[in-house]
This record gives structure tokens, C-alpha cells and sequence, in this order.
């Protein structure tokens, strides 16, 4: 059963209130921790492992929260799920086990691979060092606008614009600052231009 | 001449949000117009950057959110860990101490005793229990800093009559600040003030701080020693929620 206030935790991540997001993270942390971390303790892992898995487990869910995720079980039960399917698969990468033991007995189906909403790769990462240096506002709305998918006139709210036209035309051009800065340095550091030859 | 799709259509496609006839027509570009593929793939590598920094930036929050967890978890075990303990001691002295009472006094000396006794144990109960809220207090209005950290100050250093209006000067700002409401509600719990403790733990609708509200609710009853008002509320707090533990052992000790 979906309790009533997992409903509204559940509307508080998707909505663009971060203080009230983080209280919500918060929450969900205090209630689905302690129970994955029994599950990979118990199943060859450490504390640290835990922390690893639970941490990505919750990103993933994030951000399927924000893709419009619908929940029919309890946030808990469902972030076990979760987290049960990232670290069987580790196991099994690491070639540790390829089973694992439960110590909950609600599981759900995932319909989706959870990994999928995590990013891994190199070039990836790559990108962030220059999105760091586009400057504070420009990197906050790209992260609002694609990793927290919030709309204009939310992003408007959150950097204190008038208008949402206002943050689209700041989005549109912090993003031609950006593609101009990658393309340029992607001639000189030819780890990125290696990254753009392959993408594009 | 083929059709032009603005940032907003180009970023509902890398959020995997379009849809229907739009996605039709947007992928039908990218098939047959090789620049314009060319330019939404770079777009796709800038969006899953911005992805990578936005689960880095999470990633951090959330070791902080970690730390604050298992901080307030710890303090939570050590309390029940200690609690149990006093107040098992305390009953088995006042149990001796009442054998010896029935022999060696009359009847009327023992009821005495064990009205003392329950006065007691609900101070007791009280007194071993509640902690005053020691989470952070946030406040949007940046120019309130100083002015929160001067009253937190306060608060810590149980001066809760000085710490108490600067609070409620807070709450004017932001009438709906949980964290402020709590703060607030402790204050007067403190200062015995009972009724306006009551009201302002009631007026907690945040539900993410609600089940804090409602267990210094049942702590505002039980230091008046209204058992049934407490144990109706610390009924009512669910498992997971808040205190849930410390809500049982009262109820069992009551």
C-alpha cells in the first residue's frame, strides 16, 4: 500500500522547492536505509558498499521520480527493489555471487533497468570540469533544466527571474556559451575531442 | 522547408518527454537532415554532462544528509539504551522501599506512596524522554542569518524567554517554516507555557515535520501529566515515523 505520505514526498521531489526537497531526501533516507544496508551486509558487502549502492539507488529513483514515476508500493519497498537489482548486479560484475539473500520480503517487479538513469561514462564526466567553468547561474539552470527537468517558469522561481521567458532566453544562451566553449576546446584537449568524435 | 523546433521541443527530447506526433516529426528531422543530427547529438552529450554534474552535486548532498542521518540515529540508541535502565532501577527502589512501608506503616502511608509515585513517574517519564530540537534551523530570507544564529544561541543556552520572540519575529517572515514552529513550540514547552505549546505543535501541517510535531505534543502532555491526551497521540504515531520506538516504551511504561 502507498501511504498517504509517501504521496506527498513524492510530489515534494518532483517539485523545484529544494529546501523541501532535501528534507523529503532526507526522510526517505532515514526510512529505507538501515534496511538495504542489512540486505548487503548480509550478501557479501561492506558499510561502504551500502552507502555506495543506496546512494545510487536513490539518484536512480530521483530520477525516475522526475520522468513521472507512478508508485503502487511504499517508497521503501520500492528503493529495496532497486537497490536489490544495483547490487546483485555488482555482485555479479565483481564475480562475488551471482544469488543474493533477501531480508525483505515485499519486493516489486521493476519495470525498468534502474541503472539506465545514472550516467557512468568518461566523457560524461569530462563535460562537468567545463560546465563548471560557464560560471554559477549557467551551470545551475543546465543542471535545473536537464538533470531535475524543471521547467522555465520553475527555473524562473529558483533564480529569482520575472518572467519564465527570462529563463528560457538565459537557458538558450548559456547553452550557446557552452556548445561554443565545448567545440572550441574540443581542438585543444584531446581527451574531449576524442569524446566528441565518438558522439557525434 | 522543413520545420523548425525551438530549445523547449529539443529539451523535451533529450528529457525523453516528447511524445506522440512531435517525437514523429522530430525524428523524421533527424533521419533525413544530417547537420541538424549532427547538433542534437551534441546537445545529447551536454545533456547527459549536465546529468553527471547534477548526480555529482546529489551525490554530495546526500554523504551530508548521511551524516545528519546516522548523527541523530546514534543519538536516538544511546537514549534508549540509557532510559530503560534509570527508570527500571527507579521502580525497583520505590518497590523495595514500599515492602518495607506496608509492614512497617499502615495502609493510608503506602497509598500516599503510590500516589508520589505516579506523580512521579509521569515527570519522570517526561524528564527522561524529551530533548529538546536540536536539528538545523533553515530560513530562506538571507538577511535573517544573524538574527537566527543569535536566537539558535539562545536556544541552546536555555534562555528560551529571550531565544522565544525572536523566534516568533522569524516566523512573521515565513508563517508556514516548520523548523521555526518546532523551536517555537519547545520554547513555550519549556517556559511551562502549555496551552500555546499545544496550539503551535498543532499548527505543524508541514508533512515532513509533522510527526516531530506531534511527538513534542504528546511531551507537552505528559510534563502536565495528562496520560490520556499523551498516549492518544503517541498511539497514533506510526512505525518508521519519528520517535516510534520511544512512543512504545511509554505507552508500555504508562
Amino acid at each position: 500500500m502507498l501511504r498517504k505520505k509517501d504521496g506527498e514526498l513524492l510530489e515534494i521531489l518532483r517539485g523545484p522547492d529544494e529546501l523541501s526537497r532535501d528534507r523529503a531526501l532526507t526522510e526517505v533516507y532515514r526510512r529505507a536505509y538501515s534496511m538495504i544496508e542489512r540486505m548487503i551486509l548480509n550478501n557479501n558487502g561492506s558499510v561502504a558498499d551500502a552507502e555506495d549502492i543506496f546512494h545510487d539507488g536513490l539518484i536512480s529513483f530521483y530520477k525516475q521520480v522526475q520522468n513521472g514515476l507512478q508508485l503502487t508500493c511504499a517508497i521503501k519497498t520500492y528503493l529495496y527493489s532497486v537497490c536489490r537489482n544495483l547490487w546483485l548486479k555488482r555482485l555479479r560484475k565483481t564475480g562475488r555471487s551471482d544469488r543474493l539473500e533477501d531480508m525483505h520480503n515485499e519486493i516489486v517487479e521493476l519495470d525498468n533497468n534502474p541503472e539506465a538513469f545514472l550516467v557512468v561514462d568518461e566523457c560524461a564526466s569530462l563535460l562537468t570540469t567545463y560546465l563548471k567553468k560557464l560560471g554559477e547561474d549557467c551551470r545551475k539552470i543546465i543542471v535545473y533544466a536537464y538533470f531535475d527537468q524543471y521547467k522555465a517558469d520553475e527555473i524562473a522561481k529558483l533564480m529569482n527571474y520575472a518572467t519564465p521567458q527570462v529563463a528560457r532566453n538565459k537557458k538558450s544562451s548559456c547553452l550557446k556559451r557552452f556548445r561554443e566553449m565545448v567545440l572550441s576546446r574540443g581542438e585543444t584537449d584531446s581527451s574531449l575531442k576524442q569524446c566528441l568524435e565518438t558522439y557525434l | 522547408m522543413p520545420q523548425e523546433f525551438t530549445q523547449e521541443i529539443i529539451d523535451q527530447y533529450l528529457n525523453k518527454k516528447l511524445r506522440g506526433e512531435q517525437l514523429e516529426a522530430f525524428e523524421s528531422r533527424l533521419n533525413s537532415d544530417a547537420d541538424f543530427k549532427k547538433e542534437i547529438e551534441l546537445q545529447a552529450y551536454i545533456h547527459r554532462g549536465a546529468n553527471k554534474l547534477g548526480e555529482d552535486e546529489m551525490r554530495s548532498k546526500l554523504k551530508k544528509i548521511r551524516r545528519e542521518v546516522l548523527k541523530s540515529d546514534e543519538k536516538r540508541s544511546t537514549e534508549t539504551k540509557v532510559v530503560p535502565l534509570a527508570r527500571k532501577k527507579k521502580i525497583r527502589s520505590i518497590l523495595r522501599w514500599s515492602t518495607a512501608a506496608a509492614i512497617a506503616l499502615a495502609v493510608g502511608a503506602l497509598i500516599y506512596m503510590l500516589t508520589t509515585y505516579q506523580n512521579m513517574s509521569n515527570v519522570d517519564l517526561y524528564a527522561s524522554y524529551y530533548q529538546p530540537y536540536a536539528e538545523e534551523i533553515t530560513v530562506r530570507d538571507a538577511g535573517a542569518v544573524t538574527q537566527i544564529s543569535q536566537a539558535i544561541q539562545l536556544y541552546k543556552d536555555k534562555k528560551y524567554q529571550e531565544a522565544l520572540p525572536v523566534f516568533k519575529q522569524l516566523l512573521i517572515a515565513e508563517p508556514d517554516n516548520a523548523e521555526l514552529q518546532l523551536v517555537i513550540g519547545i520554547c513555550q514547552l519549556e517556559l511551562d507555557n502549555f496551552d500555546k505549546a499545544s496550539q503551535t505543535f498543532s499548527s505543524v501541517t508541514n508533512p515532513l515535520y509533522k510527526d516531530q510535531a506531534q511527538w513534542y505534543l504528546a511531551m507537552t502532555f505528559l510534563k502536565q501529566s495528562d496520560l490520556g491526551s499523551a498516549s492518544t497521540i503517541l498511539d497514533s504515531i506510526q512505525e518508521g515515523e519519528f520517535k516510534y520506538q520511544e512512543a512504545q516504551e511509554i505507552l508500555k511504561e504508562m
